[in-house]
């Protein structure tokens, strides 16, 4: 859509200039990927493989300033995290109150955080998580719609759909 | 009779407007919803739709009537947020993340868009219509079959169990409400959505500053007359592509800021009735296809929702059955599309034939006048 008579000067500063967003443009994607990545970070109060080292018998743990979770020797639970820099706070029974700060890779989408090791300064405290084994959700989604609940009345009856075409959830805005 | 006269042409002009706020206002005491539940969810829908709508005004501007194309950008945006689940991206940055990216897409389908328009004056809006159905081949191909196989996607919460392909239904739990959220004010039993109001606000300013700019009175200037503005030097063709472009750029945004509110898309055909429904909306707010104006834009959202809402309800306790209420929204969307564009095309009918008969008593007056004066 530009114009063919420009001038060369004219012609390459808008060069330049259109490059210039194409790379403010790639920076803010990968700034709004970094910061906008989501961790599931699994915290684990268990004794280490090797035995060194042991868990807290109770210990209270917030993730990033969320609600405290309370753990005995042997248990997890979970904390969902953004950005890859995140502030641990460990309560042990006594009452001494440890801050620490971890970093999670941006790959990783699921982490396993040992409390003991942490607290050990261990510098595996945080882990990939690699499940053993995990079936993917059925795919009864269809049940689903674009109805709100509270305006939502029973689908219409659709006409059997061709082997293998996707099926069509309701879109009532 | 002049006042008989005016009240004639007022009924004629906001037919569409007055037709239904009065079933509006008749199905609201049937359908035993409260006003505090059914305001709640005017601003609710407010901040899901409007800036969807808001997308239409720039075309109708440029004489390019209702942008049925628009669907081309919702499925842009589609895709952008698809791959924000994908990539597990959290709250307002995955929902900036699926703009960013879906930014390029919406760019070339705009002009793509245009383009083809350029080539069909005066049928834009069926070719828009037809054009949405082969770009939705398109976008049905992409994610079908080349996601999970070309395109690399790794949650296979979202994927098809057969490897490739995205399910159905997507759950947007990770970005959902989020912009809505962000600065959600709570005033007794009403909750507004202040983040959202404030883009909605940015746009209706953007559109207000635009129609000043050099660009925007060339806009309007090609929607007045084509020829006119050719023959002033504007470049009309170039003129019409930004006007799609632009409005294609804001149903992708706005199919984004329409799905955080959803909280789930239906992959397939979440974007289907996007511009069916704004058309819808920016109609039953008394625009037409050559003159809209932003009021339209608000009145003909909370207007066509208010029915949205208590039609269930209306059907259920008129008729002993709530489809008929769900089948009565889309007999109404379609109707009031089907009825505004009769009354436009009576009208632009009526005034023409007015014109020539004025022509022709000029000509006939003048005649007179010059054989009188010989």
């Amino acid at each position: 859509m530009s114009s063919g008579k420009l001038e060369p000067g004219v012609k390459s500063r808008r060069l330049v200039v259109r490059c210039a967003l194409i790379v403010v443009w790639a920076a803010f994607i990968a700034f709004v990927f970094t910061f906008g990545k989501g961790h599931t970070l699994i915290l684990d109060n268990k004794d280490s493989d090797d035995g060194a080292v042991k868990a807290f018998e109770s210990v209270t743990i917030a993730v990033d300033g969320q609600d405290p979770v309370d753990l005995q020797a042997g248990d997890r639970d979970m904390a969902k995290v953004r950005a890859q820099s995140h502030k641990v706070e460990v309560t042990v029974k006594d009452g001494q109150k440890v801050a620490k700060t971890i970093t999670v890779p941006l790959k990783e989408d699921v982490l396993l955080l040992s409390i003991p090791k942490l607290m050990a300064g261990a510098q595996d405290a945080v882990i990939p998580f690699v499940p053993k084994d995990v079936a993917a959700p059925p795919e009864d989604s269809q049940s689903i719609s674009n109805t709100p609940a509270d305006t939502a009345v029973p689908a219409a009856p659709a006409a059997p759909a061709a082997p293998g075409a996707p099926a069509k959830p309701a879109t009532t805005p | 009779m002049s006042g008989n006269k005016s009240v004639g042409r007022f009924l004629r002009e906001n037919a569409v407007i007055l037709l239904f706020l009065v079933i509006t206002v008749l199905a609201i005491k049937p359908s035993g919803l409260s006003l505090v539940y059914i305001a709640q969810e005017m601003i609710t829908r407010l901040g899901r739709d409007s800036f969807l709508v808001l997308a239409l005004l720039l075309p109708i501007y440029a004489g390019m009537g209702l942008n049925f194309g628009m669907t081309l950008g919702a499925m842009a945006g589609q895709f952008g947020l698809i791959l924000a689940i994908n990539y597990n991206l959290l709250g307002v940055y995955g929902l900036v993340f699926a703009a960013l990216v879906s930014l390029p897409i919406s760019l070339l389908m705009g002009y793509v868009c245009g383009a083809v328009l350029n080539k069909a004056k005066g049928r834009e809006m069926v070719t828009g219509y037809i054009l949405a159905f082969f770009i939705n081949g398109i976008y049905q191909f992409v994610v079908l079959y080349l996601m999970g196989s070309v395109i690399p996607v790794r949650s296979r919460a979202i994927v098809l169990s057969r490897g490739y392909g995205i399910r159905n239904t997507l759950n947007l739990d990770t970005v959902r409400l989020s912009l809505d959220n962000l600065l959600a004010l709570h005033l007794g039993p009403f909750s507004f959505p202040i983040a959202t109001f404030m883009v909605i606000a940015a746009l209706c300013v953007f559109i207000i500053w635009f129609r000043k700019t050099k660009l925007g009175q060339d806009m309007r200037s090609v929607g007045f007359d084509m020829h006119v503005a050719e023959s002033s030097g504007v470049p009309v063709d170039r003129t019409r592509i930004i006007a799609i472009i632009i409005s294609t750029v804001l149903a992708t945004i706005g199919q984004i800021i329409f799905l955080q509110n959803m909280g789930n898309m239906a992959t397939y055909n979440a974007h289907d009735q996007t511009s069916f429904f704004a058309v819808a909306a920016i109609l039953v707010g008394g625009a037409s296809v050559k003159k809209a104006t932003i009021p339209n834009v608000f009145i003909g959202v909370i207007l066509l929702h208010v029915l949205f809402v208590v039609s269930p309800g209306a059907g259920q306790k008129l008729f002993g059955e709530a489809m008929i209420g769900e089948y009565f929204r889309q007999f109404i969307g379609y109707g009031v599309i089907a009825v505004s564009l009769v009354l436009y095309a009576w009208r632009t009918r009526r005034e023409t034939e007015r014109a020539r008969a004025g022509a022709g008593l000029r000509g006939g007056a003048a005649a007179t006048a010059k054989g009188g004066a010989q």
